[in-house]
């Protein structure tokens, strides 16, 4: 009886602190500050751990979680509500249908994927906001914003592969 | 027993895997396109529910915020010290010709003060304002918002005009308990009545999601040139008026454009000002009937 509550206890900080750093890189995302000489650009934290966790272990964030992401972030930010609830959903499903595919692959290519998947997103963003506005949104400081967010990506999946060591294993998910 | 531990641990996972399978993704979609269909036709149903939010979630932003603005800061400032010696030249220069425009300013008090005295009109006490740190912002190019941590507690209210470093900022356009939301000037849905100093020129100041601001509804011969400056007019009785905006400047394609005081991207605390109460100017046909 010990056994079983200290084995669901040891699995459930385990799975808190990857949940922890998820909802941490989130909320830095809604934040208000600016990395030194990036003016107010910053990287599209959300989708790094997207992602990250579609490929590597995609029973951690559950749709329902994702959902409420994208509600919470449109709430914040401004944004039309449900936008980003959509495009987080269309996002992880994509991933997690390709994750078959990343898994076999060299860190570089998965980097690839996630380029070309982050810029589908920055994309779609930029022509509803376009027709939504009825103007061409100027695409510099969008182009600025997906360039940190690819380049940061490498090192910030330093820090998932780290917190993804300390989860249990996907068959011992319920302790 | 095994079977026993099969269906005890299918009890648990079978809700998780209906709503983290295909279905629950696509019920989510499903969720999410009603969501957004309903409030894209009627914006103003989830208005409430955004204000609750922010208010749950700021305390939290500004915790997180808090830090990371002040690391940045400390970087900014170590990085600059190259660049110091030239700053301290160039502000030296700038002291000695302020202090000129000083004694100007002097004269121009002395003389203004007459002046009212003479209209028989009376100034009224200082602006009211409330100073809110600033915890989120969207930092892109789609929207213009940034949330503050001020809100109705604070007597922050709704289109209450806000200032940050040199000039206006913005307006609010949401105003919770604890937060509120401003709409910067730069922003494409913001529309600011202005004046232009120097002429009785008014104008629509719009935004466009750019640095600069573009002036709408002003005419090709109206003898505005570059280096004036734009204040609100007041106009609309939105804004008080006479709030400093930014300086008139041509843009690329050698259209008459506004540069914003403030610099929109590096705004931290931000004033709002609170209008209601304060008019800048009594007539002094009111005055005496007070009296």
């Amino acid at each position: 009886m010990t056994d079983f509550f200290n084995n669901r206890l040891d699995w459930l900080w385990r799975v808190s602190l990857a949940q922890f750093t998820t909802l941490f890189l989130f909320m830095l995302n809604l934040s208000s500050f600016s990395f030194p000489m990036s003016g107010p650009i910053r990287p599209y934290f959300t989708l790094m751990f997207l992602f990250y966790w579609s490929v590597y272990r995609p029973t951690l964030i559950s749709p329902v979680f994702v959902f409420f992401l994208g509600v919470v972030f449109d709430l914040v930010i401004g944004y039309p509500l449900g936008l980003h609830s959509i495009l987080f959903i269309v996002f992880q499903w994509v991933i997690s249908d390709q994750r078959l595919y990343f898994l076999g692959q060299s860190f570089f290519l998965v980097w690839i994927g996630f380029c070309l998947s982050v810029f589908c997103i920055y994309a779609l963003e930029w022509i509803f906001f376009s027709a939504y506005k009825t103007m061409l949104i100027e695409i510099d400081t969008l182009l600025q914003g997906y360039l940190f967010t690819i380049f940061i990506f490498p090192l910030t999946s330093l820090v998932f592969a780290l917190v993804h060591r300390f989860l249990p294993s996907e068959n011992k998910a319920f302790g | 027993m095994k079977s026993d531990m099969l269906s005890k641990n299918i009890s648990v996972v079978a809700p998780t895997l209906l709503l983290a399978g295909r279905n629950g993704k696509l019920i989510c979609l499903i969720l999410s396109l009603i969501l957004f269909s309903v409030l894209l036709i009627q914006p103003k149903t989830g208005s409430s529910v955004r204000l609750l939010v922010t208010d749950i979630v700021s305390p939290v932003l500004s915790a997180i915020s808090s830090p990371f603005q002040n690391l940045a800061a400390t970087i900014t400032s170590v990085s600059g010290v190259a660049e110091l010696k030239a700053e301290n030249a160039k502000l030296s220069a700038e002291n000695a010709r302020l202090k000129e425009w000083y004694q100007s300013a002097l004269m121009l008090q002395a003389e203004n003060q007459s002046l009212h005295k003479l209209l028989n009109f009376k100034i009224d006490r200082e602006h009211k304002f409330v100073t809110a740190r600033v915890i989120s912002d969207a930092g892109n190019a789609f929207v213009k918002t940034l949330l503050v941590a001020a809100g109705q507690n604070e007597g922050v209210q709704k289109n209450q005009a806000v200032l940050a470093g040199e000039g206006m900022a913005g307006r609010i356009i949401e105003a919770g308990r604890n937060s509120s939301r401003i709409l910067l000037l730069t922003d494409i849905n913001s529309r600011v009545p202005i004046l232009i100093e120097g002429t009785s020129q008014k104008a629509i100041l719009v935004g466009n999601n750019t640095d600069l601001l573009e002036l709408k509804h002003i005419p090709n011969d109206a003898g505005i040139t570059e280096g004036m400056r734009v204040v609100t007019s007041g106009h609309g009785g939105v804004f008080l008026p006479g709030l400093p905006i930014g300086r008139i400047i041509k843009s690329d394609n050698q259209q008459l454009a506004v540069r914003p005081y403030t610099n929109m991207n590096q705004v931290t605390y931000v004033r709002v000002l609170d209008s209601k109460t304060d008019t800048n100017y009594i007539p002094a046909q009111q005055r005496n009937i007070a009296e």
